[in-house]
């Protein structure tokens, strides 16, 4: 009876145990979405019904200050969504992709080439924002250890208490405020709605007064990983479409080495490559307007420009269905443009 | 047969004095990556400080956000030369790369736009990247990259890897 009564005490303990540390991980875990909007990307798609996507974009803001759903599903009727994360290099966008798989049936994966330039994990706070949001899977725990910087620790992955613990003296009322608030969407399907304008020196893309590059080819892990999602993409039968976003800038240059690599990568593997530079002008951008950081990343002008562009050539190149013949799809994406020009709205009022 | 016992004498004897004239390329230091500009070494990893202390403020300066405001990279805009920061969130403003824009930068032991590759090799033996347009020396991770074009120095750059 004693020996019950001892048993029953310290699983009660365990219990309040979990519990607590629990609690505490959810408190000292950053959470507040609207203080870091470009942090929380990839929950979004987490947090939605993907099962009806047909193309899905991966990579880092080149595609997520860049391609608008919104307007492709304006234009086109094209249901997409961005699943894009900062600075997603290879191995994450590999990991994102095995998500969506599970989730979705994809006819087209659209994915930026500009994480090619990254041979080697760079951060744990993108590696972060990237693998955090996943839920726990053998491929994640892969992609965790061939991500992790010096000092990371994969545990911290599995129990983000080990990390976050020494945040407790920086806690503020909003951290626990925000616990009990609805977590709002921080982007449009993915795509993060940027209204500013600063424009540029120049009204076309150059990348003058650049970072010097101490190796300007592309890093075996990063290869490896593009090798492994192309095979990945043919296996599930989806059209893999890459694409280098129309910025060349001297914080995010695209040196013509990247770009000779590049096109020789696409042909070796038979897919389609696309850089937008090349189209520019075409597709009606100008740096002068289209851009909320002097030429750095796109605005929302300029990524319903390039969207438009590239809708075009996503109707005419895969068998697309045009989502907006079906009602129940039509009135579930009026719920998305409204929100879209509610975003785009307090963008401009700000 | 008589005289091979002296022969083989003076043969061990050179052989000993020449491999100690030979020092291991061990024991040579490297000679550091670094740039000297107005009388300053520039290190890659150098704090920003420290930096624009010694170089004054007479530079433009351009900015821009990393993702998710991760910190700030700057652009330190002087006459001869452009000096890259990155400002974390948290910690040290450090400098992570310098492009030389002129000849009013040189190496240490004496390099600068306008040299020829052959001074180059001279000066620093054989690179650990070389192609038609650049030579590169790599120090643990920092490089020193020398911009070639018609067998002429026309950049000369230090950035960390």
């Amino acid at each position: 009876m004693r020996k019950c009564r001892r048993l029953l005490g310290f699983a009660v303990f365990l219990c309040l145990l979990a519990l607590f540390l629990g609690v505490a991980q959810v408190l000292l875990v950053p959470h507040d979405r609207a203080a870091n909007p470009e942090a929380f990307l990839l929950y979004d798609y987490m947090e939605s019904d993907a099962a009806a996507d047909e193309v899905v974009f991966l990579g880092d803001c080149e595609v997520y200050e860049a391609f608008s759903p919104v307007t492709l599903w304006q234009n086109y009727g094209i249901i997409s969504r961005v699943c894009g994360s900062p600075q997603q290099l290879l191995w994450h966008s590999y990991a994102v992709l095995c998500e969506v798989l599970e989730r979705s049936d994809p006819r087209v994966v659209v994915m930026s080439v500009y994480g090619l330039c990254y041979g080697q994990p760079q951060s744990e706070a993108y590696n972060r924002m990237a693998l955090d949001p996943l839920p726990l899977s053998a491929i994640k725990w892969q992609t965790v250890r061939a991500s992790m910087t010096e000092g990371e620790s994969g545990l911290s992955y599995l129990f983000p208490l080990l990390r976050y613990h020494g945040r407790w003296s920086q806690l503020t009322w909003r951290d626990v405020t925000t616990l009990f608030e609805q977590q709002q969407p921080v982007s449009s399907r993915g795509y993060l709605v940027k209204t500013g304008v600063k424009g540029a020196l120049n009204s076309l893309p150059n990348h003058e007064g650049a970072a010097p590059v101490g190796d300007l080819s592309f890093g075996d892990m990063a290869l490896d990983y593009f090798d492994r999602i192309v095979a990945l993409c043919r296996e599930n039968d989806v059209q893999l479409v890459l694409v280098k976003a129309p910025t060349d800038s001297w914080r995010y240059p695209w040196y013509e080495e990247y770009e000779a690599q590049m096109t020789a990568l696409a042909e070796c593997y038979d897919v389609p490559y696309y850089n937008f530079l090349e189209d520019f002008e075409a597709i009606g951008l100008d740096l002068t307007t289209d851009t909320y950081d002097a030429g750095l990343h796109l605005n929302v002008y300029g990524a319903e420009k390039l969207s438009v562009w590239f809708g075009q050539i996503l109707t005419e190149q895969y068998a697309l269905t045009d989502g907006r013949e079906d009602e129940a799809l039509a009135a579930e994406w009026q719920g998305e443009i409204d929100r879209y020009e509610q975003q785009k709205k307090e963008g401009e009022n700000e | 047969m008589k005289h091979i016992r002296p022969i083989l004498f003076a043969v061990g004897l050179l052989t000993l004095f020449c491999t100690i004239g030979c020092r291991p390329v061990s024991d040579v230091p490297p000679t550091p990556l670094t740039l000297l500009y107005r009388d300053t070494i520039l290190t890659v990893g150098m704090q920003e400080n420290e930096m624009l202390a010694a170089l004054g403020d007479d530079f433009t300066l351009t900015e821009a956000q990393s993702c998710a405001g991760q910190g700030t990279d700057r652009l330190y805009t002087y006459s001869s030369v452009r000096l890259y920061v990155f400002a974390p969130e948290q910690g040290e403003a450090r400098l992570s790369g310098v492009t030389c824009t002129d000849d009013g930068v040189q190496t240490e032991d004496g390099l600068r736009i306008g040299c020829t590759q052959a001074d180059v090799m001279v000066v620093r033996g054989l690179p650990d990247e070389q192609t038609n347009t650049r030579m590169v020396y790599r120090q643990e991770r920092t490089a020193l990259i020398f911009t070639l074009r018609d067998g002429q120095v026309t950049g000369i750059s230090l950035t960390q890897e």
